[in-house]
């Protein structure tokens, strides 16, 4: 029976997952020709990964769902509306702290520099915890109006109609500041990030518990909305807190602008870097960039600077720059239980709390919700330490091939040492450019001919070396059909990194049975999968051709309002709701590492994130809407049969 | 009905799938009348579509199941109320018309927490003529594993019987009986509800227990209970037509003429092996259906109850309470349902056995509901 139970629960997460897997190892070793590198290693994380997201998807629904549930339940009826909006903060505010996926934010944007997106540089380091309590801020104010929406019966669509027209407006407004530029993207990816495998079941349970008890006569599928809320409103906090930091920092003008030694740029300098040390640092790194001349560095901090600081960085620093590193062995993996604990146990103890002490009631199935918990927990471990091993290391490195699909590629990995070479080893041709020296060399692909130009050669020691030079993959069809076919491959990647994602799988479930059955789970992961991958195909162009996040959100979103004037209110929150949980641990990671490869670190890879949250919004209106035209179709050609 | 006589009242239970596009007629209709309780419950209603296969050129399939999603809507009236308030809601969401859902009733006895107060002028005001249709019908109640629904709609539509009505539901039984273990056993079930002339009845048991292995043991069961329909959703397939009628109205026409619809069977239903068949009775008792309707959470206490006092399982369905009557609605909506088929010496035990757990307090909103049950087919061993 357990054998049975176990069996159905792994084949179905290995088929959510098979078509990613299948696709990066495809495109790696048959399309941009790259070795895989340890595929043991990758073959395990990808177990670790199925395991632990049928763990994790059993104890949200043993677990997570019904205990949400039943406090969503239970809240109306016997706790005044202050002890809901106080409740309902809470459990937004302890979802975001405990959810991680912000830490990915931090890695997308680690390598920022200072001097280059000052504003960026600061939320994601020293301001980091500020960052994050807007988030929590958001998030909290969304559970509550969510909750409140339910109890009074308000509808989605004007907080649609009304936030999002402001979000677009105020990202158009900080794109048109240098200072607030960088920072546009990242608030508009941390809506997308903060409502991850544990905040979103959570919510939509809570949701359609209240929503169940409030009644009101309607479909069941508007209990959903609080993800959409609590994707749209972390995203105007941090508006709000760059706005507020805005006149503390200085506009992004060069690295020698930012080091002046003038009072009122180093009072910028200093606020943005912590303090004299971490400013001296960066100000190394600024030298090492050949950002800034190092007479002028050591002229501009010189009246400040205490000898030994610029070696040895500040402690905050340092454990900045330690953030985005992996912990290793056994650290790390002590690292992701803890992460595991926190994402999890918290919550579930304060709606534990909340129901047996403050709503006197007693908690239902108290044995399968413990074991749900355990499995949640467990099932979060296995997945982290799965995908940090398995899918995120595979995209991490198709993502580094993908350049070689529009541009010729050194390659580093294959170079030859070849030692000091004498006059006879080279021959020589005479062409129309006159003659010119070839050496013979076999790196791999039988004997080939290589230019004396194309081997480097050591100034003391003498010894040459040559690195490999692969031209493009698509190279006979231009450069252009290459970044076409790195915008296919995002595509695809999109697509299957949302059919693996937990949270989206939850609320797929979850609409399957407020549809009882007509919207099923398949056809919105499929419809999300397709905008996701969208979204983030126009991301990434918007990284190859460098144009405004705005050009794509901008449109994306007039047409999703227009969609969702003609929607009815139910469909307006499956779609709003979908576009929150479809950026979640699968596709993010996967995201960030296809973004790195392609050279989109310091946070210009932001926005590809936002750009994949927005289409799936547009897809599943459309689903909606035709759903919608054909049962109306359906009835009223009933009159004529 | 020996234990209707404890407290039972006798009330006409009336039961309307509604489209989801016709169900705020209905909504409309039922406020107008001022109801003071009205139980909805999720549901889809499925057809054949005809789509012309893909790209309209033909190729592939060319019907489809469609699913749409209805309303089920359940309230009690006064029996001599039944007629007037069947053909008022029946009019106001043109339910006379394909496609647009099914209106019938039952008696059925009532014990409640509460007494329903209704608003005796405007029902009196309504014309006692031209309720139900003068044919018999049953409702077959099928009960069966989450997914088993589309197959065994599909069989009934391909036969043009009915429109089958699904809804979901959580099932109670074996597997609360086996501690933490039960979580290796699905919870979710799905309830199909047939609505055909009594002379089909035995057809689309047949087709059920078949289709559906319900001779097997866990995999559910089928009860049926007569009912007075008052229009019924006959529009099985729909989509481009190129004929005057449609097979389904060819084949209702001559069921019509020959007064059965026997002609058209392939071979004798047989019962199948290991399947009970309890025809209104088990060792010569009645069945009954014991429905029990609490609020939300507290129907799976009641129903261990009756288990221990000789109930066989049950499935929680999820309903949503609403009231029509002006200042009568509650501030809790969330309700739960569920249908216990018992034999009748089980039926006073049981009752006093969800009474001893509090079922007519008035803080658990409860209501007990007894009807008769013509026939009801299960494995046993």
């Amino acid at each position: 029976m357990i054998g049975a139970y176990a069996r159905g629960k792994l084949v179905e997460q290995l088929r959510s997952i098979g078509f990613i897997v299948v696709y990066l190892v495809a495109v790696q070793a048959l399309i941009l020709k790259a070795p895989i590198h340890d595929a043991l290693g990758a073959a395990l994380g990808i177990g670790a990964t199925v395991v632990g997201l049928a763990l994790f998807m059993e104890g949200l629904f043993l677990a997570i769902m019904p205990l949400g549930e039943q406090c969503g339940l239970k809240l109306p009826g016997r706790a005044g509306v202050a002890a809901i909006i106080a409740f309902s903060a809470s459990v937004g505010v302890a979802a975001t702290l405990a959810e991680p996926a912000i830490g990915l934010l931090k890695v997308q944007g680690g390598a920022a520099l200072p001097w280059e997106s000052p504003l960026l540089y600061y939320l994601l380091n020293r301001g980091s915890g500020l960052l994050v309590a807007a988030v929590a801020v958001g998030v909290g104010v969304a559970v509550v109006l969510g909750v409140l929406r339910f109890l009074y019966g308000w509808a989605l669509k004007p907080f649609i109609f009304s936030l999002v027209p402001i979000l677009v407006g105020v990202s158009v407004y900080f794109e048109l500041s240098p200072t607030l530029r960088p920072v546009a993207a990242l608030a508009w990816d941390t809506g997308g990030v903060t409502t991850g495998p544990v905040t979103v079941p959570l919510v939509i349970a809570l949701g359609i518990g209240v929503s169940r008890i409030a009644g009101r006569g309607r479909g069941g599928a508007t209990s959903l909305g609080v993800v959409t809320l609590a994707s749209a409103l972390p995203v105007l906090a941090v508006f709000g807190l760059a706005l507020a930091l805005d006149a503390r920092v200085p506009a992004p003008a060069g690295a020698p602008a930012f080091f002046s030694p003038f009072p009122e740029a180093r009072a910028k300098a200093l606020f943005v870097s912590g303090d004299e040390a971490a400013l001296a640092a960066a100000a190394e790194k600024a030298v090492a960039l050949g950002a800034l001349d190092p007479a002028y560095a050591a002229w501009a901090l010189a009246p400040d600077r205490d000898p030994g600081s610029a070696a040895s960085p500040s402690p905050a620093a340092v454990e900045a720059a330690g953030s985005s590193a992996t912990p290793p062995g056994r650290a790390a993996l002590v690292s992701q239980l803890r992460a595991a604990v926190t994402a999890v146990l918290p919550l579930a103890l304060l709606l534990g709390v909340t129901l047996v002490v403050f709503l006197r009631e007693k908690i239902r199935a108290l044995d399968e919700i413990l074991l749900g918990l355990a499995f949640s927990i467990a099932g979060l471990f296995f997945f982290n330490a799965g995908m940090e091993r398995g899918l995120s290391a595979l995209g991490s490195q198709a993502g580094a091939a993908l350049p070689r699909a529009y541009e010729a590629t050194a390659r580093e990995d294959s170079a030859l040492a070849l030692g000091r070479l004498s006059e006879s080893d080279f021959f020589t041709v005479v062409g129309p450019e006159g003659p010119k020296r070839y050496l013979w060399l076999d790196y791999g692909r039988g004997p080939s001919a290589v230019p004396e130009a194309a081997l480097s050669r050591d100034a003391v020691s003498g010894d040459y070396r040559y690195v490999p030079i692969e031209s493009a993959v698509f190279a006979a069809w231009g450069r252009y059909a290459g970044m076409a076919a790195v915008l296919a491959f995002v595509f695809a990647l999109g697509l299957g990194a949302t059919l693996a994602e937990p949270s989206l799988a939850a609320l797929g479930y979850t609409v399957e049975d407020l549809t009882t059955g007509t919207y099923r789970k398949t056809t919105l992961v499929r419809n999300v999968g397709i905008g996701v991958g969208i979204g983030l195909a126009a991301g990434f162009a918007r990284i190859l051709f460098s144009f405004q996040l705005s050009w794509i959100l901008g449109p994306a979103y007039a047409l999703a309002l227009v969609l969702t004037a003609f929607s009815s209110e139910e469909f307006s929150g499956i779609a709003w709701d979908s576009a929150g949980v479809t950026t979640g641990p699968v596709t993010v990671p996967l995201v960030i590492a296809t973004g790195l490869g392609l050279g989109a670190g310091g946070g210009s890879g932001f926005g590809a994130v936002a750009a994949a949250s927005v289409f799936p919004i547009v897809f599943v209106l459309a689903s909606g809407l035709a759903v919608q035209a054909r049962a109306k179709r359906a009835v009223a050609k009933g009159a004529l049969v | 009905m020996r234990a209707a006589a404890n407290g039972f009242e006798q009330y006409s239970k009336i039961h309307c799938v509604a489209d989801a596009n016709v169900a705020g007629a209905v909504a409309s209709a039922l406020r107008d009348l001022g109801l003071p309780e009205v139980f909805v419950q999720r549901a889809k209603q499925v057809s054949l579509e005809e789509t012309g296969g893909f790209l309209g050129l033909g190729l592939g399939p060319t019907v489809r199941s469609a699913e749409d999603r209805a309303e089920l809507l359940r309230w009690y009236v006064p029996k001599r109320f039944e007629a007037g308030v069947m053909r008022r809601v029946a009019e106001a969401a043109d339910l006379f018309l394909p496609g647009r859902g099914s209106l019938f009733a039952e008696d059925v006895k009532l014990r409640r927490a509460e007494a329903l107060d209704f608003d005796e002028n405007l029902l009196a005001e309504l014309s006692p003529e031209g309720g139900a249709r003068p044919e018999a019908y049953s409702v077959l109640c099928c009960i069966v594993q989450r997914g088993m629904a589309a197959p065994l709609a599909d069989v009934v539509l391909d036969l043009g019987l009915c429109v089958p009505v699904v809804s979901f539901g959580e099932g109670m039984g074996l597997r609360n009986k086996l501690g933490l273990l039960r979580i290796t056993i699905p919870v979710d079930k799905e309830v199909i509800y047939f609505v055909v002339p009594e002379r089909d009845a035995d057809l689309v048991e047949g087709l059920a227990v078949h289709k559906a292995r319900l001779d097997r043991p866990g995999q559910g069961f089928i009860y049926r209970y007569p009912v007075r329909a008052a229009a019924v959703n006959l529009r099985v397939r729909r989509g481009k037509r190129s004929s005057a009628a449609s097979m389904e109205q060819v084949i209702a026409a001559l069921d019509e003429l020959r007064g059965s619809s026997d002609w058209r069977r392939l071979a004798p239903a047989k019962p199948a092996r290991g399947a009970r068949e309890g025809a209104a009775s088990e060792g010569g008792e009645a069945l009954y259906c014991l429905s029990l309707v609490a609020e939300e959470g507290s129907v799976g206490e009641f129903v261990r109850a009756a288990m221990d006092a000789g109930a066989g399982g049950a499935t929680l369905i999820p309903l949503e309470h609403r009231s029509y009557a002006a200042g009568k609605d509650r501030p809790v909506h969330a309700r739960e349902t569920c249908d216990l088929i018992i034999p009748e010496r089980v039926v006073a035990p049981v009752i006093d056995a969800v009474q001893s757990r509090g079922l007519f307090e008035p803080h658990s909103l409860g209501i007990a509901e007894l009807s008769y049950v013509a026939k009801a087919v299960t494995y046993r061993a």
